[in-house]
């Protein structure tokens, strides 16, 4: 066997590299790892913010499972929020980015415009939304009951509000897909287009057979960051369904439940306990993405 | 070679940046440093009986209104002129979440701020945690402290164990806002001090109709709390260990509100989660709303000369007014104590009081008339006679928790989710005792 040896001049780059990622490594380490694993720490214990809690095991793990209807219903309105949301925006931004990328006049300011909802913050799109989607004095609802009598009430009615909320996320997201998946197209090769259209294939099978399998490692991008930013769904809930009620009660995601226990009731172990949850669950779909990207990813 | 130095130089100044954000204040030692030459100091001069001689001394102040930091500096400014030694900073933090989270985070430390405002919420879970000072040892040695100006119903909920935690600082109370413009157009009669409840339902029925509501619903607690006394029941047992919502008393009151609702005379949970009960007051959908003395500036923006103030209507067992109030606090690892007992005993007195009468109702009782004239056109005297029956809305334990649990079952009930208000009463009844006991 054997052993490379490294150079001295490498030995010194490497030196140099070190000491220039020192300060950031330093920064991620104390206000992220080593939070992390404080959490980790927090949820074996019943702490409450003040003071220090006494270790309990994994009793709240277990309260959570067997206990707590709520958890149950935040993960479900979770995985329907996510499952609702991100294959509906990733799917309407590839149509309209490839309408994007042709070179039509104006076609900048489209995609100025279609990047505009994602440059507000997520509380401003919320409040203008919640008044847009008010069932009295709304735009939507004027429009639908001029044309159909109907005034469907989108943030009241319970079964409804679930629906609103992927729109409205929908909405907010589709700019930034938009631009990754456009960034993505415009490196495809012209000549496969040449050769399709040499072939005679249309603009569909174009589509189908070159523009979707190239364009299948900006997707699978997009569909691993976007689904971690689901999971972390915050802003909406709480804008749309405030501290208590059955609006609330209808969207209320993983992230809202952690908030509830931990800045609300205070039970900052209990609290730490669910991210540790939410941390496993988001893991573990990320990690079969990882598996499944193999079988579709084209590189 | 040169490069090299450069590139680790670039390093440590970018290390350096990092750390300067995560940098706690040396000002904090120096002072305490200055502590025992301070207390030196005054221990000579209190012998000799002057005051010139003290060393400066520095107390931060933390409070979460912005509105009201500039009644807090005119107090400041008013109180450095009496001690000219004794210097107070502001630190104004958004919102009570923050502050909350900021508190807990300090507490113990250096950091602790000198003087920082409570609320009940806050006294509930910082009291038995220890570390707020008792101030019975200093109003028995104040004879300028007058502790019976103040609201009797604030001090007793800041009084545990005999033992008096904060110095009140205002106090609060509802009523009932309703809009003149609306009546008018109705040609019904504006409600008077004195009405009852069957009144406050006669006329949120007879000022319903199309376009506009007759009593605004709430979503708060502390507005059916007011109903639950005024039919003799209240939120919580005596001793605050247990709940009473469901006691029949109680329930008498909570069944006369979601009545109301039921017949359309007031708004239903669907409406109040897209428009709040505020909201629907100042845009002239709504007649009649109940709500704090801290939404008077707001309503009066919105309605000018048509808002118009009357007491909450009496029940079987008379009037109550949920009332709340912030104090002023210290902590028990305090090095400057004794300057901080005269700045708090300077925020009990009308002259300091006097001055936030803009944003609040003092917690002193001889600023109330003056409080008064602050909008001479609106019936303040509703506000201020309510002071006199301030009611308690808290638990003793796990306050938040509990308070949190009744408001989700008063949200159910809103949705119509039981059949009669004694259905979610004992439901609530349950969630806040297993909040309290956990």
């Amino acid at each position: 066997m054997r052993v490379k040896k490294i150079s001295k001049s490498k030995k010194k780059e490497a030196c140099t590299a070190y000491i220039f990622l020192l300060p950031l490594l330093a920064g991620v380490v104390m206000f992220f790892i080593i939070p992390i694993i404080q959490s980790f720490y927090y949820s074996l214990t019943d702490y409450k913010g003040i003071g220090s809690g006494s270790f309990i095991g994994l009793k709240n793990y277990i309260t959570l499972f067997t206990n707590d209807i709520k958890f149950m219903a935040e993960a479900r309105n979770t995985l329907v929020y996510v499952f609702g949301s991100i294959p509906v925006t990733i799917f309407l931004a590839l149509l309209i980015a490839n309408l994007l990328n042709s070179s039509i006049r104006g076609v900048g300011i489209y995609r100025v415009i279609y990047f505009l909802p994602n440059v507000m913050m997520g509380a401003v799109v919320a409040m203008v939304w919640k008044w847009l989607l008010n069932s009295r004095y709304g735009l939507l609802d004027a429009v639908l009951d001029f044309l159909f009598g109907i005034r469907p009430a989108w943030l009241s009615d319970t079964s409804l509000t679930m629906f609103s909320m992927c729109m409205i996320s929908v909405w907010s997201g589709l700019g930034y897909c938009i631009v990754i998946i456009l960034a993505g197209l415009q490196s495809i090769g012209t000549t496969y287009y040449e050769a399709a259209k040499i072939d005679g294939a249309n603009a569909f099978q174009r589509f189908t057979h070159i523009t979707f399998p190239m364009v299948t490692p900006t997707i699978f991008f997009l569909l691993i960051t976007r689904i971690i930013a689901a999971f972390n769904q915050f802003d909406l809930v709480y804008m749309l369904g405030g501290e208590e009620g059955p609006v609330q009660e209808s969207i209320r995601t993983l992230v809202f439940g952690i908030f509830k226990s931990g800045f609300t009731e205070y039970r900052m172990g209990y609290a730490s306990a669910k991210a540790v949850i939410l941390f496993l669950i988001i893991m573990i779909i990320t990690f079969f993405q990882f598996l499944g990207e193999k079988k579709w990813v084209n590189y | 070679m040169k490069k090299k130095h450069f590139c680790i130089l670039l390093s440590m100044l970018m290390a350096v940046t990092l750390l300067l954000g995560c940098g706690s204040d040396d000002s904090n030692s120096n002072a305490n440093e200055s502590v025992v030459e301070t207390t030196k100091d005054s221990e000579e001069t209190k012998a000799s009986g002057s005051v010139e001689e003290k060393a400066p001394v520095t107390l931060t102040m933390w409070v979460w209104d912005d509105a009201q930091v500039p009644a807090t500096q005119a107090m400041i400014d008013e109180f450095h002129d009496m001690y000219p030694y004794i210097t107070v900073e502001i630190t104004s933090i958004a919102g009570m979440a923050d502050y909350n989270t900021k508190m807990r985070a300090v507490v113990g430390t250096a950091d602790a701020p000198n003087v920082f405002w409570i609320n009940f919420n806050l006294a509930k879970e910082y009291i038995p945690m220890g570390f707020v000072q008792g101030l019975n040892e200093f109003i028995d040695n104040d004879s300028g402290f007058n502790k019976d100006g103040l609201n009797a119903s604030i001090i007793e909920t800041y009084t545990v164990d005999g033992t008096l935690y904060g110095v009140p600082k205002d106090t609060d109370g509802f009523a009932v806002f309703y809009n003149k413009s609306l009546f008018d157009a109705a040609a019904v009669d504006y409600p008077e001090d004195g009405w009852t409840v069957d009144d406050f339902v006669e006329t949120a029925k007879a000022m319903t109709s199309e376009g506009v509501v007759g009593w605004s619903n709430s979503t708060s607690d502390r507005v059916y709390y007011n109903f639950m006394y005024a039919y003799g029941g209240s939120p919580y047992t005596e001793d605050g260990l247990s709940p009473n919502v469901n006691s029949s008393e109680s329930i008498e009151g909570m069944q006369v509100l979601l009545d109301m609702m039921n017949d359309g005379s007031a708004y239903s949970r669907a409406d109040l989660d897209e428009m709040g009960s505020g909201v629907a007051f100042e845009s002239n959908l709504a007649a009649m709303t109940i709500d704090g003395s801290w939404m008077i500036s707001e309503f009066y923006t919105a309605l000018g000369d048509n808002l118009g103030i009357v007491e909450l209507p009496e029940g079987p067992n008379g009037i109550a007014s949920t009332g709340h109030g912030i104090a002023y606090a210290t902590t028990t690892t305090n090095p400057f104590m004794e300057e901080t007992w005269l700045f708090l005993s300077y925020l009990g007195s009308d002259a300091a009081q006097e001055k936030q009468i803009e944003v609040v109702i003092p917690a002193a009782n001889g600023c109330a008339s003056i409080w008064e004239s602050v909008y001479p056109d609106l019936n303040l005297a509703a506000f201020t006679t309510a002071l006199d029956h301030n009611k308690s809305y808290l638990a003793v334990k796990n306050a938040t928790a509990a308070r949190s649990a009744f408001q989700e079952h008063l949200a159910n009930m809103q949705s119509g989710m039981y059949d009669n208000a004694r259905e979610a009463m004992d439901a609530a009844a349950q969630a806040m005792k297993d909040a309290i006991d956990e």
